[in-house]
């Protein structure tokens, strides 16, 4: 690892070139497959569609909040991997939200609470009335958008802002984005988790859930991360400006997000199990049905144990052949958690496994989609944001106290 | 003189005895009285057998609401089950929440309706 900038000792750039159809490739077979779906199950269709909306919102959220955690710990390190961060939080609007039309367009064949006769009968939906009514679900989702459309698109101005004018006032706004935000971020973020996943089995709630949910969107967020940082490592693109912190941080926080899921799963599991309360059990009763079992054992192994175990030792946070194939393994079973929560509700005795075309097809479109327009706003502005007053800093090059004084001795800085 | 000072102490003390004397023998006499006019039943085997008759009886009583289902209020649909039976039925029925829920909300409020009032009783004048 210390040969990260040493630019004698690298291979040869990566050359990606030719996979750079696939976004394409994968959108058009996604696109066959979710239309062959909707066309044959739309209850099918609904909750695949919803399951890779899902998935994606939580690497868009979780990079939201690594570019505004930057800003408000005013680090230094993660400047050069923060530009792609902005351009993932920057799919929420309008691309997510347009990726979202389906789930509310097919919200009566996946949500059961929309299709209760009586609403004004069922003390759950009276009690949600505000929200849980056709209108209250459009306006929240759009208010949700709205915000997240707010946040990410100040972010990114005032970033990009600071390439043209290298002005550190544009650090300053957008710490001041951030201080709002990440409030705005942790409610917002929590209804939308209740109102997109939770409220499928609008029975059950958990006071947990959208902490729960947090969890899981950085862990994988992280994990996208690293990957891409490792990509564009090997890429050369950020040449000097990366080394063994930037690869140790991320590989620190991945882990640290790991037992944090982890503990917030095992909460949730041990308060519904300890109360004991048949409209809170029924969640997990259903859930060890058919083959969910199976993919709940996959899951405390795969989201924990196995990547726990894996990446305790300090020297393989920033060892690549170790740490991809448990980014990429946390894909897997991020999609496969997702599905556990969701899937259940349609299907309470285990997941038909003929149906699993379907989920793939919407998750293919819609990350090729998204693939498609990030590749785009990444290739059209610089990698990283050269004129970042910390840029130096991340680079590894610390000022001792007289340098700085020596320039600033004509307007009397202090040391 | 000295007789004269004296005579006040000897009375007040013999009659200090003859309270005394006078309460003793009462006692004695309600002592005697309670043992001898008061009948109290023998502690026997019999009266052992009664009271473990009695336990048992309570524990079979406790036993029966504990394990056994039965009804509680019939018209307000309150039934009394055993926890086992209780749990099984629960989780049984929560395999489908919709329903479930449902049933729940039905069951709360036949509980709390007040019971139809019985028909008034005709007139003696009618």
């Amino acid at each position: 690892m210390s040969s990260h900038n040493d630019s004698t000792h690298l291979p040869p750039p990566l050359d990606l070139s030719r996979w750079a159809k696939l976004p394409a490739l994968a959108m058009a077979v996604g696109a066959i497959l979710s239309i062959l779906g909707a066309v044959a199950s739309p209850a099918e269709f609904g909750f695949s569609w919803l399951l890779a909306f899902v998935f994606f919102l939580s690497i868009a959220l979780g990079s939201l909040f690594l570019v505004m955690v930057h800003h408000l710990t005013d680090a230094g390190w993660s400047v050069p991997i923060r530009r792609f961060c902005e351009h993932l939080a920057s799919l929420l609007f309008p691309w997510l939200a347009l990726l979202f039309l389906p789930v509310a367009l097919f919200g009566k064949s996946i949500y059961s609470w929309m299709r209760v006769a009586s609403p004004e009968t069922n003390n759950l939906i009276v009690a949600k009335a505000p929200v849980f009514t056709g209108p209250g679900f459009w306006i929240a989702s759009a208010a949700f958008f709205g915000i997240w459309w707010l946040l990410s698109s100040r972010l990114v101005y005032w970033s990009l802002r600071q390439d043209v004018t290298g002005d550190p006032q544009c650090t300053h706004k957008m710490r001041f984005h951030s201080g709002w935000g990440i409030v705005a971020f942790a409610i917002t973020l929590t209804l939308a988790s209740v109102l997109w996943v939770s409220a499928l089995q609008y029975q059950w709630y958990s006071a947990i859930f959208g902490v729960y949910f947090f969890a899981s969107t950085t862990w994988v967020t992280l994990a996208t991360v690293y990957i891409l940082t490792v990509i564009l490592q090997r890429q050369r693109l950020l040449d000097g400006l990366l080394n063994y912190n930037q690869f140790y941080f991320l590989g620190v926080l991945f882990f640290a997000f790991t037992v944090f899921q982890a503990y917030i799963e095992f909460a949730q599991y041990f308060v519904v199990w300890n109360a004991n309360i048949p409209t809170e059990t029924f969640y997990y009763l259903i859930r060890e049905n058919g083959n969910w079992w199976c993919l709940s054992m996959i899951l405390i192994f795969g989201h924990f144990l196995v990547p726990f175990f894996i990446m305790l030792p300090v020297s393989v946070k920033s060892n690549f052949k170790v740490l991809i194939p448990v980014c990429v393994a946390a894909w897997f079973t991020h999609a496969l958690d997702l599905a556990f929560n969701i899937f259940p509700a349609l299907h309470n005795d285990g997941y038909p496994l003929k149906w699993i075309w379907l989920p793939v097809g919407c998750l293919l479109f819609q990350g090729g989609f998204l693939a498609h327009r990030f590749l785009i706003k990444f290739q059209s502005h610089p990698p990283y944001p050269p004129k970042d007053p910390r840029i130096l800093e991340a680079m590894g090059h610390h000022f001792a106290a007289d340098e700085f004084t020596a320039g600033e001795s004509v307007t009397g800085g202090n040391q | 003189m000295s007789d004269a000072l004296q005579t006040p102490y000897v009375n007040r003390a013999s009659g200090a005895a003859l309270a005394f004397a006078t309460v003793t023998v009462l006692l004695v006499a309600a002592t005697l009285g309670a043992r001898f006019l008061v009948a109290t039943p023998a502690i026997d085997a019999d009266r052992a057998a009664a009271r473990y008759k009695a336990l048992a009886d309570i524990h079979a009583a406790e036993d029966a609401a504990l394990n056994t289902p039965a009804w509680i209020d019939q018209d307000h649909g309150v039934v009394r089950l055993p926890v086992d039976l209780a749990v099984q039925l629960a989780a049984q029925q929560w395999q489908n929440p919709e329903q479930a829920h449902a049933d729940l909300i039905a069951r709360g409020v036949k509980a709390a309706a007040p019971l139809p009032k019985a028909a008034p009783k005709p007139s003696a004048f009618e």
